[in-house]
């Protein structure tokens, strides 16, 4: 009967039916066989797409290896390595007291491994056509954001007199992204700080097409999604500390570099640990992502770090890879 | 012979308390998890407070928020879809001719065999965008475009079994009110939607129940966030898009947010069981329409 439904009059189609399942479920019994060999990569959503186009290109370059990058947030990508599901976490923020305790412990032994591998900004953006404000100091988005104005909304006219009081609609990334973590402890002092009445998305894509869409819009999101949006929203310049000359700055590749985006701009890292001698393609993998963004192969959808840098990183990954053969 | 008769309804008598037994298991999951929430809540504030915050600082518990989006995005699907859906249905009951049905129900089972993610980014990506050229204060996320998409998607759930229950009419009636002179638009309203009432009632609670569970297209389309607002302009959250925005991020097992994922999961559990019920009582005076409302149930 169930046969007949999915189109399968005949019983010798019922018959190849039945090896066809079989043979589909034997494969996937192989699949986890192999799966020693997969690479798995996990955690912040800003390093996802650098992560993603160098395993890429690992992957070519080594056809037999390979490797699955996922997306849970920082935070979530701490937990899966503590619990062994994961090989290496993407973070976009250094590891903190609010992750599993065993992993500062793996850190400070040096069984688990800190590399920075790029710079991000995070981007404050308006709707392209807004007319009120072009710039923001860190005491109006404190302002904005703050928890004590959860359920009364910011209105425009508090950054542009000249506005009218029409609410701000605020998009931000949700309380598992590391991005929200570093936002709320930059402008309010202490991560996990801040309003929940916000249009709250853990893809930051989603963010960006929110405010690309809304006039009333603000929101924040990491540097990669703005430079793949810059015509759909506009970029606020960020107030410089008058130690740094003062003024806005947008954010760009210069001014993270020479410091004065410095409120919104962090490093990113990759955890690795450096314990199970059966996976040298872990450490074959780190060598080739930093070797890769020495060498600028990649395509221009991050901030890099400073060339001597990654010589660094580099160096100090090649020596702890002597440490722990 | 008998002594397997007695096997096969020994059998299909297990299997069908199976199924009850899954439903209470289920319950008592939801139950047992949802009560590190429920045991720390003001109830007051549960029902009362207009915010729904429990992943920030200022932690709020107010189900109103949650409760109003998800009707919100309901209630618009069944503006769209019931007019709709009916139309057809008497459409294709009374005029259609035979290719045309074929072609009707074809594209209908197109329709309910998309799976809704499709529906949501055509939401945010397509009428979303149509939309605000003419209603120029929509939101990106908003409850009115992903309630017209969930209409859409229930469209075939309320044709099917509203066409069900038009077929159920004896010809023998319509044979008698054409004897007496009715005209065929007299016998569309006076007889076949009278006769065929309590077949449509079912078919909007078992849509609605549907279109409440749904997730993906309002978690894509609506927005997150869980403000108390009746404008369908603005975004809104419903209940299932918060278990989906939970379970994405990284909460502690034994913390009160990740109970409140099953408090809110028990909520909606509640909710659309008894509109199910509701559903089911009204559909049941229709023997065969009360089989078609539990091959339709979307639990």
């Amino acid at each position: 009967m169930v046969f007949r439904q999915l189109g399968f009059p005949h019983s010798e189609d019922q018959q190849s039916f039945i090896i066809y399942v079989s043979l589909i479920l034997l494969a996937l019994t192989a699949c986890r066989h192999q799966s020693d060999h997969v690479l798995r990569i996990d955690g912040s959503s800003t390093l996802y797409p650098l992560a993603e186009a160098i395993s890429e290109s690992y992957c070519r370059a080594y056809p037999d290896r390979k490797v699955v990058v996922g997306q849970s947030g920082t935070g979530g990508g701490f937990r899966k390595l503590s619990r062994g599901e994961i090989d290496i976490c993407m973070a976009s923020r250094p590891l903190g007291p609010g992750d599993p305790l065993e992993l500062s412990a793996e850190l400070r032994s040096g069984r688990l491994h800190e590399v920075a591998v790029a710079r991000d900004a995070v981007v404050v953006a308006v709707h392209p056509q807004n007319p009120w404000v072009d710039a923001i100091d860190s005491a109006s988005l404190a302002q904005i954001w703050h928890s004590n104005r959860q359920g009364k909304p910011a209105y425009w006219s508090e950054l542009n007199p000249k506005a009218p009081r029409v609410p701000i609609n605020l998009y931000g990334p949700g309380p598992g992204s590391g991005t929200f973590d570093f936002f709320t402890r930059r402008i309010l002092g202490q991560a996990g700080k801040g309003r929940g009445d916000y249009s709250a998305n853990e893809i930051d894509a989603m963010t960006v097409t929110g405010i690309a869409g809304d006039r009333l819009a603000l929101g924040y999101f990491g540097y990669t999604y703005y430079l793949n949006n810059r015509g759909r929203v506009k970029a606020l310049g960020i107030e410089v500390p008058s130690a740094q000359g003062g003024g806005f700055a947008l954010p760009n590749a210069d001014n993270v570099d020479n410091g004065r985006y410095q409120l919104l701009s962090r490093n990113q890292y990759l955890y690795v640990r450096l314990h199970d001698p059966s996976k040298a393609h872990i450490s074959a993998f780190v060598r080739f992502f930093l070797l890769d963004l020495c060498g600028q192969n990649v395509t221009n959808t991050f901030l890099p770090l400073k060339h001597e840098m990654y010589r660094d990183q580099l160096q100090r990954w090649k020596e702890s890879e002597l440490k722990h053969p | 012979m008998k002594k397997r008769e007695r096997v096969a309804a020994w059998l299909m008598g297990a299997l069908s308390w199976a199924s009850l037994g899954v439903t209470l298991i289920f319950l008592w999951l939801f139950t047992h998890l949802s009560l590190p929430f429920f045991a720390r809540l003001d109830w007051g504030a549960f029902f009362t407070s207009t915010q729904w915050t429990p992943l920030y600082e200022v932690k709020q518990f107010g189900i109103l928020p949650l409760l109003t989006g998800t009707l919100m995005c309901c209630f618009i699907a069944l503006i769209v879809a019931l007019p709709v859906g009916l139309t057809t249905a008497v459409f294709l009951n009374e005029y259609a001719q035979s290719w045309l049905k074929e072609l009707a129900l074809g594209a209908l089972h197109v329709l309910s065999v998309t799976p809704s993610v499709v529906y949501g980014f055509l939401a945010l990506q397509w009428l979303t965008p149509l939309l605000q050229q003419y209603i120029p204060s929509l939101q990106t996320y908003n409850a009115l475009v992903p309630g017209i998409l969930m209409g859409i998607m229930i469209l075939p759930i309320i044709i099917s079994i509203t066409r069900e229950a038009m077929q159920s009419m004896p010809n023998s009636l319509r044979d008698e009110a054409e004897a007496m002179g009715a005209s065929r638009w007299q016998i569309i309203l006076m007889l076949l939607l009278p006769y065929s009432r309590r077949g449509i009632a079912a078919a909007s609670m078992l849509a609605l129940s549907r279109a409440l569970g749904e997730t993906m297209i309002v978690s894509i389309a609506a927005g997150q966030h869980a403000g108390l607002t009746l404008n369908p302009l603005e975004a809104t959250q419903t209940a299932s898009s918060y278990i989906l925005q939970l379970s994405l991020g990284d909460v502690g097992q034994d913390s009160t947010e990740y109970a409140s994922l099953f408090a809110v999961a028990l909520s909606l559990f509640v909710f659309t069981y008894l509109l199910n019920l509701a559903g089911h009582r009204m559909g049941r005076s229709l023997n065969h329409l009360s089989y078609l409302a539990k091959e339709h149930a979307p639990i």
